[in-house]
Order: C-alpha cells, then sequence, then structure tokens
C-alpha cells in the first residue's frame, strides 16, 4: 500500500509513531506460526486498535490472570511454554493445551478447563478467560514482551508469580504493567498531534457554521475550504499541507463525531453530567467503535493476507485506488467529491512536492511554478471513468471467484449469482429450498447433495439457454477465461487453497464492489446538478491559488 | 494555532475515537510499509520456537540470523538462559591440555574421535540423572568474545549426538577450559 | 567369497531407491549413525539404526561382533522399519567383501524392502508395490526385488526379479547362492547362525512370548479404552450438555467422494464426532416459543464470512410440530471445529424462561494432530 500523504514533513502522517514501536508491533504481527501467520487477521487487528485506542486495562488484568494459570500449568517452561509453546496462536491450539495440561495428575486444582474457557479459582470472584480470547492476550503478551524487553517483563512476571494470586494482587500487576505500556506509549504514540488536528478542525467547522459541531456539518466544501484557508496563512504548520492528509483527517473526524452522536441518542441513560464533563473515557468503549469501523477499512488488507492471497483478487493499482474509497466506508457517499479531488489533486500535489524536494537538491529552478501552472494529469470525468472500469473489474473477478466455486461444486456459488444476477435468484432460491423441509426463510441449505447438489451438476453440465443455473456457469466461465492472474489457472482451479482463498476473497470483494458502487452513485447525483468538467475547472482555479500560496513562495 | 474552547469538542469520546483512529490508520501504514524492511526484530515466538525445535525451519532462521546479527544473538542468550538445563561453568584445564569431558549433576558433555581421522570428531551430551527433558541448543561461551551455538537433535533416550568436523570452533571452545557452557 | 561379483544394495523407499553408500566401522564410545553422502549431519532415523546396530536390541552387532557404524546413503531414509532388512543384507555383504561402492561394477543389484525382527524373520511393511514402481531398471547387472513374504504378490517388473522372503536365510540365499549363503552362516557366531538356521524350530518360544505379550496389550488397551472413556465423562460433565430439549443429529460426508450421507442423531452424551461432516440440524419439539441458534466456531472462523457459520430461527411451535435449524460446515476445514446448539423458551414476555445448549466437537480430521 503506498504512502500517498504529500504534506508536512517527508515522513508524514507517521510522524506520531517512533520507529521502536512501529518495529515491536511489526515483529509480533509477522511472527510466523503453522502455515502462516502465527495470529489471525482478528486478532492482529485487534491489537493494533487496542494499541492505538491505549485499551489495554481490562484486558491486562485478563492478562494477569491467564499468565498465572498458564504458569502452573505447564510445569518447567512455566507461562512461556503456554503462550509460546503452540505455533499457531489459535483458539483451539490453546484450548488443546489448556486440556492437556489440565488433565495431569499435577494439574492445580484452582484451575479447570473448561469446554470453553479456563475456569481460574483463585482467592476472591472466580475468573475466567475463554479460548476464543487467548490469541489475542497472548499477542499483547508478545508486544509488551518485544517492546519493554524480555528480561524485564519476565523479571517483573517471576516477581508476580512468586507471590500470592488473589484479585487485589492480580490487579496490582495489571496496574504496573499498564504504567509501563502507558510510558512506553507515551514517548513512541504521542497524540497530540491528532489531537491538535481534532481541535483545528472542530475550530474552524464551528466558525464557519456558528454551530455545536457534528458529522453533518462536514461536507465536501467545508474540507476544500477548510484545506484553503490552512494553505492561505499556513496556521495549521505542517499539520494540513497535503489535501489527501486533509480529506482523511475529515473522513476520520465525521466518523468520530457521528459514532459520539450515534452513542449519545442510544445510551440515553447514561448520567450526562458526569464522568463525560469530567472528560473521562473508557478506552474499551473507543476499542469497541474503532472495531466496527474497523472492518471495512481493513478489507484492502485482508485481501493482501492469507488465505486470500493466494488468488491476486485486486492488483496494486486498484487497490490504491480504493484506499480512500474503503477508508471514508459510508462517507465515501456523503463527501464524494472530497474523495475525488484527494485523487486527481491529490496526485497532482504529490508531483509538486517531489519537485520541491528536486529542486533543493538538483533540479533547475523554474520546474516547481511550471507544475503548479499545470492542471493535474487526471481530470474528474477521467477518475470516474476508472472507478467505473473497477466496479466492473470486481464484478468480472467475483464471477471468476463463483467459476472456481461451482468446479469445486461449492453451493456458496450461488451466493455470487444470487447478488449479481438478482432476476435468477428467485427462481434458483425455489428450486434450492427443499419443500419436504421444515426450514426457515432465513436458513437456505447451502450443502451438497439433494436439491442443490441436482443445481450444481446442471450448472456444470446443464443448457445454458434454458436452466439459469447453467447460465450462471457460462457467464462465471467467460469471465474466469479474461482474468489473468496469479491464482486464476484453470489447472489450479481444484487446488484446496485456490478454493479456500475464493471462498475467503468473496465477502470482501463484495464489500468492496457496494462501497464503491455507493460512491459512484453519489458521484453522478452531484455531477447531474453540475457537470463533472465545470467542477473540475472551478476546482483547478482553487488548487492552483491554494498549492501557488504553498509552494511558490519558498521557490 | 489558538486552541479555543469549541462547541462540539467537549465531547472527549469523539476526540479519542479519532485520536485512535488516526493512530491505528497511521500504524497500518507503517506496517504495511514495513513489510518489505530487511533485519526487522526477529518475533520473540520465533526465539521460543528456535529453543523449542532449533531445527525447524524457523529455528534454522533464527539459528543463522544469530551468526550474524548481535541483537538476536543476545535475545537468543538471554531466552536460553531463563530457560537452561544445565550451566556448565569454566573447568580445570585438563592435564594434557586437550579437555574432552565436562559434567554436571544433570549432564555430561564429551567428544569422541572418529576412527577415520578425516577431520570429524562427535559431540555427545547424556543425561545423568532421571530427568527427561533434553536440551536442543548447545551454546559454548568464551571468557571473551562471541557465543557458539549449535542445534542439537532431538533425543528419544537420554543422549544426543552431533556430528562436527574437527576445526569447528565450538570444539575449540570446548576444548578451552576457560569456556563455560550452557544447555537449552 | 571374495571371488564373487559385487552386490549393490538398494532400500526400497517411495521416494525412490536409496544406495547404501559405505559401511564403517566407528568408535564404540559414540552412537551408529547414518549419513547422506559423507555429510555431517546424522538422519534423524540414526537413533533407530543404533538400536538395530547395538546389542542386546541390535543384531548387526551380534552378526559382526562390532557394535557402531557409520553408514553412508545416497538420500534421506524417512524413519520407519523398512530399510532394516536392506541394511542387515547390506553389513551382511560388507563383511563378505561384495558390497558395492559408488562406482564400483557391481554383478546384482538388490532392492530391497522389509522390517527384520530379532529372530532374523521378515516383517511387513507397507507400500511396497509403490516402491518397486519408483525404481528405474538397474544399470548393470541382474536386478531382484525382495519384499517381504506375506505381502501381495508383486509381479516382476522391467529389470527387477520381485521375490518374497521369509527370513534373511532366504535373501541370502537368493543374494550369495545357497552354498555361499550357507558359507555365511557357519562362519556367523552360533547365536547368528542358529536363529538363522533354526528360527522355525524355535517358534514356539515366540508364539508363548507372544501370547503374554497379546495379555499385555490387551490389558494395556483395556486400561487406555477405560481412561477414554473417564475422560469423555469428564469433558461431557464440564461442557454443560444438556440433555432433553434438543434433538442434534448430523450428516457425515463421505472423504472419499465427498456425498453426505443419512442424518444420525447425536446421543445427548456424546459430544465428539471424529470425521468430516456434511451439516448438523437441531430440532425442538416442546410447545411454546423458542429462540435458537446454531453456531460452528473453530479457527477457520477469523477469515470467512462468519454470518453464514450462525444460523438463527425464533418461531412458535405446538401441536405435535417441531421446530428445525440447520447448519452447513465449512467443508474445507480440517482443524476441529465446535458446532454449538442452543434453544432458548421465551415466555410471554418474550423473556426466556428455560435455555438449554449442546455442544459437539467436530474433528474433520479424524482427530489427528490435535
Amino acid at each position: 500500500m503506498p504512502i500517498l500523504d504529500f504534506g508536512g514533513s517527508a515522513s508524514g502522517l507517521r510522524t506520531e509513531i517512533s520507529n521502536e514501536l512501529a518495529s515491536a508491533l511489526s515483529a509480533v504481527l509477522d511472527a510466523s506460526g503453522d502455515d502462516g501467520g502465527r495470529y489471525d487477521t482478528r486478532t492482529r487487528r485487534s491489537l493494533v486498535q487496542t494499541i492505538a485506542a491505549r485499551a489495554y486495562g481490562k484486558p491486562l488484568l485478563e492478562l494477569a490472570y491467564l499468565i498465572a494459570a498458564a504458569d502452573q500449568l505447564s510445569g518447567r517452561h512455566g507461562y512461556v511454554g503456554f503462550f509460546w509453546g503452540v505455533r499457531a496462536a489459535t483458539s483451539g491450539a490453546y484450548r488443546a493445551a489448556a486440556f492437556a495440561a489440565a488433565g495431569r495428575s499435577a494439574a492445580p486444582r484452582e484451575i479447570e478447563a473448561g469446554a470453553d474457557e479456563l475456569i481460574i479459582s483463585y482467592p476472591g470472584p472466580v475468573f475466567r478467560v475463554s479460548y476464543g480470547r487467548m490469541p489475542f492476550l497472548a499477542a499483547l503478551l508478545d508486544f509488551c514482551v518485544t517492546a519493554l524487553g524480555f528480561s524485564e517483563m519476565d523479571d517483573e512476571i517471576s516477581a508476580f508469580l512468586s507471590g500470592p494470586k488473589d484479585r487485589e494482587d492480580m490487579q496490582s500487576f495489571a496496574n504496573g504493567l499498564s504504567r509501563r505500556l502507558y510510558d512506553f506509549l507515551k514517548d513512541h504514540l504521542p497524540s497530540q498531534q491528532y489531537e491538535r488536528k481534532f481541535n483545528a478542525m472542530c475550530s474552524f467547522i464551528a466558525d464557519r457554521t456558528d454551530r455545536r459541531v457534528s458529522a453533518d456539518a462536514i461536507d465536501d466544501r467545508t474540507v476544500l475550504a477548510f484545506w484553503e484557508e490552512c494553505c492561505s496563512d499556513r496556521r495549521a504548520g505542517s499539520d494540513f499541507k497535503g489535501f489527501r492528509t486533509v480529506a482523511i483527517n475529515f473522513l476520520h473526524l465525521r466518523l468520530a463525531l457521528k459514532t459520539a452522536a450515534d452513542r449519545l441518542a442510544i445510551d440515553a441513560a447514561a448520567p450526562i453530567g458526569s464522568s463525560r464533563d469530567a472528560g473521562e473515557v473508557d478506552p474499551e468503549e473507543i476499542c469497541g467503535a474503532l472495531e466496527v469501523v474497523e472492518g471495512r477499512r481493513s478489507v484492502l488488507a485482508e485481501l493482501a493476507l492469507p488465505p486470500a492471497d493466494r488468488l491476486k483478487a485486486i492488483n496494486k493499482r486498484e487497490s490504491a485506488r480504493l484506499e480512500l474509497v474503503m477508508e471514508a466506508g459510508d462517507a465515501a457517499a456523503v463527501l464524494p467529491l472530497t474523495i475525488l479531488r484527494a485523487e486527481c489533486f491529490g496526485a497532482h500535489q504529490a508531483r509538486i512536492v517531489q519537485a520541491v524536494r528536486k529542486r533543493k537538491a538538483t533540479e533547475p529552478h523554474g520546474a516547481v511554478e511550471a507544475l503548479i501552472d499545470q492542471k493535474p494529469v487526471e481530470d474528474y470525468g477521467a477518475a470516474t471513468d476508472d472507478f467505473q472500469e473497477l466496479t466492473v473489474q470486481i464484478r468480472k473477478v467475483r464471477l471468476a471467484l463463483m467459476f472456481i466455486l461451482f468446479r469445486n461444486a461449492r453451493p456458496e456459488a450461488f451466493e455470487i449469482g444470487f447478488d449479481l444476477f438478482p432476476e435468477v435468484a428467485r427462481a434458483l432460491r425455489n428450486r434450492i429450498n427443499e419443500p419436504e423441509i421444515d426450514f426457515a426463510d432465513n436458513v437456505v441449505p447451502l450443502r451438497p447433495g439433494g436439491a442443490i447438489g441436482r443445481l450444481l451438476q446442471g450448472a456444470v453440465e446443464g443448457d445454458s439457454e434454458t436452466m439459469p443455473e447453467a447460465g450462471l456457469f457460462k457467464a462465471s466461465r467467460l469471465a474466469f477465461a479474461k482474468v489473468n492472474r496469479r491464482g486464476f489457472e484453470e489447472e489450479r482451479v481444484c487446488e484446496l487453497e485456490i478454493m479456500e482463498a475464493a471462498t475467503a476473497c468473496e465477502p470482501l470483494l463484495r464489500v468492496c464492489g457496494e462501497e464503491l458502487r455507493a460512491f459512484l452513485a453519489a458521484l453522478e447525483r452531484h455531477f447531474n446538478l453540475i457537470p463533472a468538467e465545470q467542477v473540475f475547472e472551478e476546482d483547478c482555479r482553487r488548487f492552483h491559488t491554494a498549492l501557488a500560496a504553498l509552494y511558490r513562495e519558498t521557490a | 494555532m489558538t486552541e479555543p474552547k469549541l462547541p462540539g469538542d467537549d465531547d472527549g469520546f469523539a476526540k479519542a475515537l479519532f485520536v485512535a483512529s488516526s493512530a491505528d490508520r497511521d500504524i497500518r501504514l507503517w506496517l504495511s510499509e514495513a513489510a518489505a524492511v530487511e533485519d526487522k526484530p526477529v518475533p520473540f515466538a520465533a526465539f521460543v520456537q528456535c529453543l523449542a525445535d532449533p531445527e525447524s525451519a524457523t529455528g534454522r532462521r533464527v539459528m543463522e540470523m544469530a551468526v550474524r546479527r548481535p541483537d538476536v544473538r543476545a535475545a537468543l542468550m538471554t531466552l536460553a538462559s531463563r530457560f537452561a538445563l544445565g550451566h556448565l561453568p569454566a573447568v580445570a584445564a585438563a592435564s594434557d591440555g586437550a579437555l574432552a569431558v565436562r559434567e554436571t549433576d544433570a549432564f555430561r558433555m564429551r567428544l569422541e574421535a572418529a576412527y577415520d581421522a578425516g577431520g570429524l570428531a562427535y559431540f555427545i551430551v547424556e543425561r545423568l540423572d532421571d530427568g527427561s527433558d533434553m536440551p536442543r541448543l548447545a551454546i559454548g561461551i568464551p571468557e571473551a568474545g562471541e557465543p557458539v551455538m549449535r542445534a542439537l537433535p532431538e533425543s528419544v533416550d537420554g543422549g544426543v549426538q552431533l556430528m562436527l568436523p574437527s576445526d569447528d570452533p565450538f570444539l575449540h571452545l570446548f576444548r578451552d577450559p576457560d569456556s563455560r557452557f550452557l544447555l537449552a | 567369497m571374495a571371488t564373487m561379483p559385487l552386490i549393490r544394495v538398494l532400500i526400497a523407499t517411495t521416494r525412490g531407491p536409496v544406495e547404501v553408500q559405505n559401511i564403517a566401522r566407528e568408535n564404540p564410545a559414540v552412537r551408529s549413525v547414518i549419513c547422506v553422502g559423507g555429510a555431517f549431519t546424522a538422519l534423524p532415523v540414526s537413533p533407530a539404526y543404533d538400536a538395530f546396530v547395538r546389542e542386546p536390541t541390535g543384531v548387526v552387532e551380534r552378526m559382526t561382533g562390532h557394535p557402531v557404524y557409520r553408514t553412508d546413503v545416497a538420500a534421506p531414509i524417512e524413519a520407519g522399519e523398512s530399510w532394516q532388512l536392506g541394511m542387515f543384507l547390506a553389513h551382511a555383504f560388507q563383511l563378505s567383501g561384495v558390497l558395492a561402492k559408488p562406482g564400483d561394477a557391481a554383478g546384482k543389484t538388490i532392492l530391497v524392502t522389509g522390517g527384520l525382527g530379532r529372530d532374523l524373520k521378515v516383517t511387513p511393511v507397507t507400500h511396497v508395490a509403490e516402491k518397486l514402481a519408483r525404481a528405474d531398471a538397474p544399470d548393470q547387472g541382474e536386478g531382484v526385488f525382495l519384499y517381504p513374504h506375506g505381502s501381495e504378490a508383486i509381479a516382476d517388473t522391467d529389470g527387477w526379479q520381485s521375490l518374497p522372503v521369509a527370513n534373511v536365510r532366504d535373501a541370502l540365499k537368493i543374494c550369495l547362492g545357497r552354498e555361499a549363503a550357507e558359507r555365511f552362516l557357519l562362519q556367523q557366531p552360533p547365536s547368528v547362525g542358529k536363529k538363522i538356521a533354526s528360527w522355525r524350530s524355535r517358534l514356539r518360544a515366540p508364539v508363548l512370548a507372544g501370547a503374554f505379550i497379546s495379555i499385555l496389550f490387551f490389558s494395556a488397551f483395556a486400561g487406555f479404552v477405560l481412561r477414554l472413556s473417564s475422560t469423555d465423562n469428564k469433558t461431557q460433565s464440564s461442557g454443560g450438555n444438556a440433555v432433553g430439549l434438543i434433538s442434534l443429529s448430523i450428516a457425515a460426508r463421505d472423504p472419499v467422494s465427498g456425498e453426505c450421507g443419512d442424518l444420525v442423531a447425536i446421543p445427548p452424551d456424546r459430544n465428539v464426532f471424529k470425521g468430516p461432516v456434511c451439516f448438523g440440524r437441531m430440532s425442538v419439539a416442546e410447545r411454546g416459543e423458542h429462540r435458537m441458534r446454531m453456531t460452528i466456531d473453530g479457527a477457520f472462523s477469523s477469515y470467512v464470512d462468519q454470518s453464514r457459520y450462525r444460523r438463527e430461527l425464533q418461531r412458535m411451535t405446538g401441536g405435535g410440530g417441531r421446530l428445525v435449524l440447520q447448519i452447513d460446515f465449512p467443508y474445507w476445514v480440517r482443524e476441529p471445529v465446535s458446532l454449538i446448539a442452543e434453544t432458548e423458551l421465551l415466555g410471554m414476555d418474550g423473556n426466556p424462561v428455560h435455555s438449554e445448549r449442546r455442544a459437539l466437537e467436530v474433528m474433520p480430521g479424524g482427530g489427528a494432530g490435535y
């Protein structure tokens, strides 16, 4: 994924994160396990979110209990043996480890391996840690060890393990670890720059609208006006030079304000005026909100990770094109012009920044000025066409995935078929639901055999002129033949890992397609009112003024 | 820039979420770029894996990195010391100058010459007590200089044996009474 | 014997034949090793080879009088026992000075598979035909494929005459000829010669010993079974499987054809199923409004659309009707997954008045590696 931040310092947005923090996280997340990563995508995402939201308080208490229990369970190798003794940190692996350890004759009686959780009966209330939670806790401990140092952590843990184990001891250990993480992140992930940005944007909106800042107050005009003001008076220093950076910041701000407003609306019982007025925010709640918004943002990353990456469903250029749309989520339909501006003028600004850097080195004087006077290489019409082509491409790849699933006699092929060809969906659905079985409406018995088995067979072997399922297969076969990418090879279609990849890719691509369609629909509505060429010409004028103010002065 | 009290920014939740989501994005960007960086830190899990099975793919990779990267070597040494099954200290020099046996209560390490003197020696580790854990890593630590590590094969009956070329630095360390050894 | 043609020994493996290149006596203070082509790394099979060589477990020392060897082979030999007969014959030929080394012109090449007991009886091995199929015809001399007597008969192939052997004596006769084999056996220490010459007459002792071992084995097996069943009981109680309201059944998937089998009811006291599954079905028959849920959870959950593996149904039943919910299994997953079936009987106010839950651990891979 390219770095597309063109304002500020050379490292752009990443000035807040130290190399030490990033290296530690990278080491943890890149650890390999059995046939892939040690931690699955969800665990990796949760760890990053927990660090970003500093929401490690409660998890560290869980970790304290689990370390104590693991150390008792695992014999000579102690907690290290339990946490790192499994290659792939999965709930199943920890469950098996817990069962194996708890089954030994010397197993401690305070710890019971239940079906779904470890039940820890130290003095005080019984504490339970589910096996599903353990991979995340293992990743968190992994991060602590990597960031804070194994020797130091191990000394602290050894001291903790040698003492009593009641609730206060657990909390005390968790608090100590929490303080150490806080101190580490204070230096390596300072939040002042983000807070400064938040305040600057809110202040601008408040001045402009003269009312309480809300998500609704953020529109395409506001974003552009904010950036223009930053360019003209440079009041924001290096925080807001790049238009793309500004666009992303506003997307995040909009989402934050909207989520906060939703929370207030839903949580009517919360006593407004108590902790919220005091500015106290539960990091767990922040982490939960982040988890919700991250679901869509992480789609592109998940496409690039196993098992989906065995099929090149999206190439690098397409991924870069989709990045902002996916980052925006629902806001793509609200701020379509901002995204389009970031795509066209963001790239234009990047070239100017490059020229500024070169000018400082060897380039002849005047190259920057010439670029400022030029228009972007890609105008709105071309960019919109490119987005349209991307929707066509995504549809084609999904059809190709449908072919892979058909060839493997997988009923999931019909799920793609239903989505892409709604006109045949009803007829097929009626035939899939076996009338003799009392199923609820929402239960589609997608299993080989029975009616669905006949449909799958009919799809591959039937007449596409008379059988809709065979028509679906024919369409998928034609699309597959046109997808000339890694993994989409006829001879590999029935390989297990290709089929797994197809199953994993499909929901991710579906989301990409949905976001893109919503974005394009919003753009269309906009350009129906004012033609794209007209908006582009006007924007060229405004961007020229702003870019000249930014870069010409220093020429 | 001034920061007046703003309508809207009194909701700490929105600000905290903005900070978190911005940080989250920045971290993700950094990580996606860092994927191509060489000499990244070695995951702790890899060290544990190396200690548990130095002949595994991960174990071999860590051992190879430990040869050329001091940070990896130091980290592996730390972990090996923590879980060492045996510490074999420096010993008195052998009368003939060729030290061939080192021993603790639990382990004996010895060197044996091959019949065919074609540049081969056997390094043998035997468990002497009733314990069942066998080391997977032998580390020779000189009085001055860098440690030398050798992966040990898995043992089925309380003994492991390694064949080493007679000019292997590990053998030199073994014969040097001032060096000490770790079995982990 | 010195004038006899050299014999090349190939150990038959499923990855192709592996030549025994050299056998050298080694310092008795070390252990026997098998290495590939003179390298310094001992193959993982070496500890088993040491036990095969050294008395009292081994048979080679009994024949040669020396306890430790270093043997070089052309390619890795996997663990197992099928190398034993070939390795024993290689030692015998080395002792007789007829083992062909790389570069030697061999008058005969033997391709061998078979285990070897302490009584020098050849023991059965698997993949016999496959191992022969992996071998090209020998470059020079006669080619003989030796395999355990009692295995399915193997036809001769291009360059290989296939011969079953029941014991070392048979094998030596085939390789050296009757006369030379008898001469070789006469030169052996009495214990070896006797073993080879009269193993049939000693059959009674092994049979008795075998009977005793069988009793031990069955006792141990019974103990194992009892232990397993007690573990099952323990798991079940901690798993909290409810009995009564929920009927759970599954349709197994044929691992070869992928076909779905008939529905089989899972008794309430069973919470593990080994083997692939097509789909699971729960039903409740008690009159009232139920909220039913089926979930399949496992490591795979992190990379699939999870909604597909979670089914819910809330509906009334009455008058002898049944509510049925069905869920498909992720057919490609080989790791264990959990099938959870839950139901809540709802009161007039919509709140649950009674709930039950059943859990079934499904091991699609049959439990291997779990």
